[in-house]
C-alpha cells in the first residue's frame, strides 16, 4: 500500500453531474461490483499469502503479500466512493464476489502454491496495472483519476508479489522446471476471465469516465501479457516461446 | 497504453520488482528504482489509449480451473 494522498470530494467532481441519470445509474452498479471484486482479492491475497508462508517465501515477498492483503478493502472502500459519487447517495458495501483459489488439477501441494502466487501476482496483477492504467488515462474527473491513481500505485505493488517470488532464491530449478509447462495454460485461462468480465462492461465505454471502450481494454489484457508477463518470464530466466503462443492464440 | 509507456510499467513491475529478492539490479533506468506512485502519477499524463487487438477470446476448458478473478 502506498501511502494514500487526499481525494477530491465525491459532489466537487463536475464530469460526474454532467452524465445522463441513467449513465450514473450505471456506472454506480458497476463500481459496487468492482466492490465486491475488491473484496474477494482481498480474500484471495490472503489465501495466497498462507501459500507464500507454507513456501518459507522470501521476507520481503511476505512483506509485500502482507501490505496487499490489507490494500484490498480500501480498494472496496474506494469503488464504494465512485460508486456512492454516480448514485448520488450512500451505498450498502456488497458481500465480496465468491471466489476460491484455482485447483490445478495434477499439481502437488507444493506447486499449487507456486501457481496460486505466479496466476493472481505475476499474471493477473500485471494484467491489472495496464487495465488501471488504461482506465486511467481515460479518467478525465479529479475524483475519478485520483481514484485510479491509487488504484495503480498499489497494483503495481500487487504484481511484484510474484516477480518478487519468482526472482528469489526460494523458487529453486526443480520448482521452475515443474512451472514452465503451466505457463502458457495460466495465461490462456487468465485471460480468457478477464475478457469473459471485460464481455460485461458497455462495448462502446464511457468517455471521460475512466471506462475505455471494451476493445481497448481486451487490448490492453494482451499488450500487459506480451510486454509485461512475457518479458517478465524471460527476466526471471524461465523459457517463454509457449507463453508467447498462447496469448497470441488468445489475441485473435 | 503507449510503447514508452508499457515499458515503464515492465520496469515498476517486473525489474524492480524481481530485483527486491536478487534477480536483476532493478535500477538500470534512470539510476533508481522506480516509486509505483511516481509511476501512477506519470501514467495520468501518458498516452495510454492501447493498440486494437481482435476482438474475442479464445477460452479453454481449463479457465475455470486455472484462472484467477480479477479486480472487475
Amino acid at each position: 500500500m502506498t501511502e494514500r494522498r487526499a481525494l477530491p470530494a465525491a459532489d466537487a467532481d463536475p464530469t460526474i453531474a454532467a452524465l445522463p441519470a441513467g449513465t450514473r445509474a450505471l456506472l454506480a452498479e458497476l463500481w459496487t461490483e468492482r466492490a465486491a471484486s475488491e473484496l474477494a482479492a482481498g480474500e484471495a491475497f490472503a489465501a495466497v499469502e498462507r501459500d507464500l508462508a507454507a513456501l518459507d517465501a522470501d521476507p520481503a515477498v511476505l512483506a509485500l503479500a502482507a501490505r496487499a492483503v490489507a490494500d484490498e478493502p480500501e480498494h472496496a472502500a474506494l469503488c464504494m466512493l465512485l460508486a456512492e459519487a454516480y448514485h448520488g447517495a450512500p451505498l450498502p458495501l456488497p458481500a465480496p464476489r465468491p471466489f476460491q483459489l484455482p485447483v490445478h488439477d495434477g499439481a502437488d501441494d507444493v506447486l499449487r502454491r507456486h501457481l496460486h502466487v505466479v496466476g493472481l501476482c505475476c499474471i493477473n496483477e500485471s494484467i491489472a496495472v495496464a487495465f488501471v492504467a488504461a482506465c486511467l488515462a481515460d479518467a478525465a474527473g479529479p475524483l475519478l483519476a485520483g481514484v485510479h491513481r491509487e488504484h495503480l500505485a498499489d497494483e503495481i505493488g500487487h504484481a511484484r508479489v510474484g516477480w518478487a517470488h519468482l526472482g528469489s532464491a526460494r523458487v529453486d530449478a526443480e520448482v521452475r522446471a515443474a512451472l514452465i509447462p503451466w505457463l502458457p495454460r495460466l495465461l490462456t485461462a487468465n485471460l480468457a476471465v478477464w475478457h469473459d468480465r471485460i464481455g460485461i462492461l458497455p462495448e462502446a465505454g464511457v468517455p471521460g469516465h475512466a471506462l475505455p471502450p471494451a476493445r481497448a481494454l481486451r487490448a490492453a489484457t494482451i499488450a500487459a501479457a506480451r510486454e509485461i508477463i512475457v518479458p517478465g518470464f524471460a527476466h526471471v530466466g524461465l523459457p517463454t516461446a509457449a507463453a508467447a503462443t498462447a496469448v497470441d492464440r488468445a489475441a485473435r | 497504453m503507449g510503447e514508452g509507456g508499457m515499458k515503464k510499467l515492465f520496469h515498476a513491475v517486473v525489474v524492480v520488482g524481481a530485483a527486491l529478492t536478487g534477480a536483476g539490479c532493478g535500477d538500470d533506468e534512470g539510476g533508481s528504482k522506480l516509486d509505483a506512485s511516481a509511476v501512477a502519477d506519470a501514467s495520468v499524463s501518458s498516452d495510454a489509449r492501447v493498440a486494437d487487438a481482435a476482438p474475442g477470446s479464445d477460452a479453454q476448458p481449463d479457465a475455470r480451473a486455472d484462472g484467477m478473478v480479477i479486480i472487475l
